[in-house]
């Protein structure tokens, strides 16, 4: 899995009663993260793949790698499909 | 749900906090310690850092048991770096405190969600140095190998040539040449660097 995600929009400062408000211009969107996503979407610096964030998610859950791997891998689906990020190689 | 009853060592300055958690906690026994964690045979250590904590120490105690760390959020990296399985700020609910713990004893970790951003950053890094190291470490020669380790112990150079039955001088050459091979500048650094492979523990 070597896909590096790439997010769109910004965040907007400080979180709402429902979690972060992420906002991308080009769609004029408006999208609300809870904690986890927003930091799932926070590491998609179109440098770490979806491995790496797999790796880091399992050291702090009683998931094991390969779960944690395929968790990212359903939050990173769910971001593209509401145009948050890009998949990109 | 956890079988059976569990000890928890609460190192804390508050007298409230192991009174307060005997009364949340009643499955499990609660035990009390002040300046450091007594118990180290404890299920889990809950340590309220009110005071300067060296790394090396909230390491030793991590490598024992379970820990979960009461602090500011400014130690939540050095909490994790040292193996503690879990973090909350000084502010934490009893109930939170609660949680973690019964989330620790399942095996889980614990990590406040508004830090999780921080923290998932930092593990990203920390894994892709530890990859570097490793592979740099497998360019070591066996001989070479042989010097890192015993220097991971702490040994000065006249021991590591006794341990390895070769002189100092050519212990001396060997260092060297690990110290360029892994980018590294100090037996300190050396010791550091084996510590985060997993190569030597911190009491060693």
């Amino acid at each position: 899995m070597s896909a590096k995600p790439t997010r769109r929009g910004e965040l907007v400062q400080s979180p709402g009663e429902d979690g972060w408000t992420v906002y991308v211009a080009e769609d004029d969107a408006l999208h609300v993260l809870n904690e986890t996503a927003r930091a799932i979407w926070e590491l998609c610096d179109g440098k770490t793949t979806a491995e790496e964030m797999g790796r880091a998610v399992a050291e702090m859950t009683v998931m094991t790698t390969a779960e944690s791997i395929a968790a990212i891998a359903g939050t990173l689906a769910s971001l593209a499909e509401r145009g948050l990020i890009t998949m990109t190689t | 749900m956890i079988d059976g009853r569990k000890r928890v060592d609460v190192c804390s300055t508050n007298p409230m906090l192991g009174p307060s958690l005997r009364h949340l906690l009643d499955g499990h026994v609660i035990m009390t310690s002040e300046s450091s964690p007594d118990d180290l045979d404890a299920d889990v250590v809950i340590w309220q850092l009110d005071e300067p904590v060296h790394n090396d120490s909230l390491a030793r105690v991590a490598a024992e048991a379970p820990t979960l760390v009461l602090a500011h959020p400014n130690r939540l990296l050095d909490a994790v770096d040292a193996g503690c399985k879990g973090f909350l700020p000084e502010s934490a609910s009893l109930s939170e405190i609660g949680d973690a713990v019964e989330t620790i004893l399942r095996g889980g970790a614990v990590v406040p969600p508004d830090l999780l951003g921080t923290l998932l950053r930092h593990l990203v890094v920390r894994n892709r140095r530890e990859a570097v190291e490793a592979t740099a470490l497998e360019e070591l020669t066996d001989r070479e190998m042989d010097v890192f380790e015993s220097a991971a112990t702490g040994a000065n150079r006249e021991m590591i040539a006794e341990q390895l039955f070769i002189s100092p001088q050519t212990v001396r050459t060997h260092l060297q040449r690990v110290y360029r091979k892994l980018g590294i500048h100090s037996q300190v650094e050396l010791i550091s660097l084996a510590v985060r492979l997993g190569i030597t523990t911190p009491e060693e």
